[in-house]
């Protein structure tokens, strides 16, 4: 078996603040292989995004990766940055959930698209910008409506995001990173966006690695995901295998909570049904707690649960991908909703 | 039924838009075409639509903060714009707003008792300190946060909890309706939970109404009785929240609720429409025409020359679709 393409074993990311330390992502292990496409869940200091920008090379100052990122059978952590460029844009690429804050505002929209072909593929201007034109007429916004010319401001949300995705896609990524890539737009424009995603990684067998805290975007566009708490992976396993079991509680009670598990939740006879909320809140990445995470908010706890963190155990195997989940006393099968 | 807290009658709203030479005419873009909503006491509406339907413009002018250039706005039976100043400050006791951003609604340069006392303090002027620390403290346990966060800032709480006072802030002067404008979506999902049980708690403890503002056809669905979608500044359709959405009748409403991701449903298997996406655009004239027939896969030749009007599906439900 050849090596896949994206493998994390043992991946930290350490934030060092002043005199402290301390792990905002804590012991991944992920693999990724051409073609597939990953989701990863979690609410915000889950450690979702970090672990984007530990792929892409792109974490803050104070920042440190630890352990094993394999890109292609190289490891990735502490690669120099010049090294790291020849991977970031080229084989590796972002699409990032602020279309207004990352496009650059002084440069047209062809000059941006037109950039990666230049800059890694040594293009002239002519033919990077003939391809632009090709990017752009495949992303949904033909000409001449859309000439190359035209600059951010001049576009709508949705219509940037649409540039964003014909940059990252511009030199033919193998890995394509979307962190929130429809949590700013309209429920219309994001299914636009979603199925323009889901044609190109159809058509190129780009990997895609999809961030988001949406659970119905990562039921509508995954095959697997990895549902992270806390810095940490707290589930994994094919994406129907995850939703028809949640074996976590955490991941049971994020399902829960969503307003998606109310409309499914029995309705009381009497008043508004209310929505079953996490109590609590996360932990702060500075005092998380030697044992499981979750165990302060969790309504399953026992007493283990708060002498050590529950490993990431295999509890299922399904069609060649484990199920995995960082639960002592994993839950059974959810009634099926 | 007498007890409409809120009711607002064909309110219209324009911008002028900026003018391409001195000698042109003054332009406006129509934001609000004729908007009516009522909304009993006790009880819970909610407005959804994309970015730029207009359903935070009528929040602002439900609130007093923009003047229709016609309509009405009626709370508790007054036309707050209509009122003097006086009468303005007596009646605005009545109705609070929360907002978006729990991050910058709040002053972060005033401790909590600051923030929470000022409505008082602007509206009700004479009340002594002791009184106003009295009803902090009131307020405070009606959210659920400890008394001793008086005297802390801002920036010492998280994004669930600020949003809490903000809601402290907006019950202080015990109103009965609370515009709520999209309050939740800045914050996670299970927080989210939290703060939205705490709405629908302080509902039925205090009798509050809430106008609740939001994208989010979820959360609208868990907190609202009834619903009303918009659409480039019109109401395209209204009625019983758990209705509306079960069984869409206008095609707007229809499109907005088939683009919800929902869990479970596996694979995306959507059908594609073969027409390149368009944005409607607002109109600045009440051209003849239904706003949504450039998109609408029904239209028909009726839908381009006329304007339809909204027509009940059942006696609590409305659609504004030739065709509903």
């Amino acid at each position: 078996m050849t090596a896949p393409l994206l493998r994390m074993a043992g991946m930290s990311v350490e934030l060092s603040a002043g005199t402290s330390q301390v792990d905002i992502v804590c012991d991944v292990d992920l693999e990724l292989d051409r073609g597939e496409r990953l989701g990863i869940v979690g609410e915000s200091g889950s450690g979702k995004s970090m672990t984007a920008l530990a792929v892409m090379g792109l974490l803050p100052q104070r920042m440190r990766v630890r352990g094993e990122l394999l890109f292609d059978g190289r490891n990735l952590a502490g690669l120099p940055e010049a090294e790291y460029c020849s991977y970031r844009g080229r084989r590796i690429a972002m699409i990032f959930q602020e279309p207004m804050t990352a496009l650059n505002p002084v440069k047209s929209i062809g000059a941006q698209i037109a950039e990666g072909r230049r800059l890694h593929l040594g293009e002239t201007r002519a033919d990077a910008e003939k391809r632009a034109r090709a990017l752009l007429d495949r992303v949904g916004l033909p000409a001449p409506r859309f000439n190359l010319d035209l600059y951010p401001h001049q576009l709508s949300g949705g219509q940037r995001q649409r540039v964003m995705i014909a940059m990252a896609i511009a030199c033919q990524p193998d890995l394509l990173i979307a962190d929130e890539p429809t949590t700013a737009l309209d429920v219309t424009v994001q299914a636009q966006i979603l199925d323009l995603l889901d044609d190109l990684i159809e058509d190129t067998g780009t990997a895609l690695m999809l961030i988001t805290h949406d659970l119905g975007v990562v039921s509508e566009m995954t095959e697997r995901i990895a549902v992270m708490y806390a810095g940490r992976i707290i589930e994994t396993g094919r994406t129907d295998d995850v939703f028809a079991r949640m074996a976590h509680p955490y991941a049971r009670g994020l399902f829960a909570a969503s307003p998606h598990g109310a409309a499914l939740a029995p309705r009381q006879v009497e008043g508004r049904p209310r929505l079953n909320a996490i109590p609590g809140i996360v932990p702060d990445p500075f005092a998380r707690p030697a044992h499981c995470s979750f165990a302060e908010r969790c309504a399953f706890v026992q007493p283990d649960c708060q002498r050590a963190i529950p490993p990431l155990d295999l509890i299922d195997t399904d069609r060649n991908v484990e199920h995995r989940a960082a639960c002592f006393h994993p839950r059974e099968r959810m009634v099926a909703p | 039924m007498s007890d409409v807290i809120l009711r607002t009658t064909d309110l219209v709203r324009e911008y002028p838009l900026p003018r391409p030479s001195i000698f042109s005419k003054q332009a406006s873009l129509r934001v609000l075409h004729g908007v009516s909503i009522e909304l009993a006491a006790g009880k819970s509406l909610g407005i959804v639509g994309e970015s730029g339907s207009g359903k935070s413009t009528l929040a602002r002018a439900v609130m007093g903060l923009e003047r229709p250039q016609s309509g009405e706005v009626a709370i508790a039976g007054k036309d707050i714009y209509a009122l003097d100043r006086a009468g303005l400050r007596e009646a605005r006791r009545g109705f609070q707003a929360i907002f978006q951003d729990p991050y910058g609604s709040l002053d972060p340069r005033h401790t909590v008792r600051t923030i929470i006392s000022e409505p008082i303090v602007s509206l009700e002027r004479g009340t002594s300190a002791a009184e106003r620390n009295r009803r902090v403290a009131e307020v405070l346990e009606a959210v659920g946060l400890p008394l001793a966060s008086a005297d802390k800032y801002p920036h010492e709480f998280s994004g669930g909890q600020r949003q809490r006072i903000a809601i402290a802030r907006a019950l202080i002067t015990r109103p009965a309706l609370i515009v709520a404008d999209e309050p939740v979506s800045a914050l996670d999902v299970s927080i989210q939970a939290q703060v939205l049980n705490l709405m629908m708690d302080l509902q039925e403890r205090l009798g509050l109404s809430y106008l609740f503002i939001s994208h989010d056809l979820g959360v609208v669905r868990a907190i609202t009785d009834r619903v009303a979608v918009m659409h480039l500044g019109r109401i395209v359709e209204e009625g019983p929240t758990s209705e509306v959405f079960d069984n869409p009748r206008h095609p707007y409403t229809q499109a907005l609720v088939a683009a919800v991701p929902k869990p479970f449903s596996g694979r995306r298997k959507r059908v594609r429409s073969n027409t390149p996406p368009q944005t409607p655009v607002h109109t600045a004239t009440t051209a003849a025409g239904c706003a949504y027939a450039a998109v609408c896969p029904r239209r028909q030749d009726l839908c381009l020359a006329q304007t339809p009007e909204a027509k009940p599906v059942t006696p609590t439900w409305s659609a504004r679709c030739h065709f509903a």
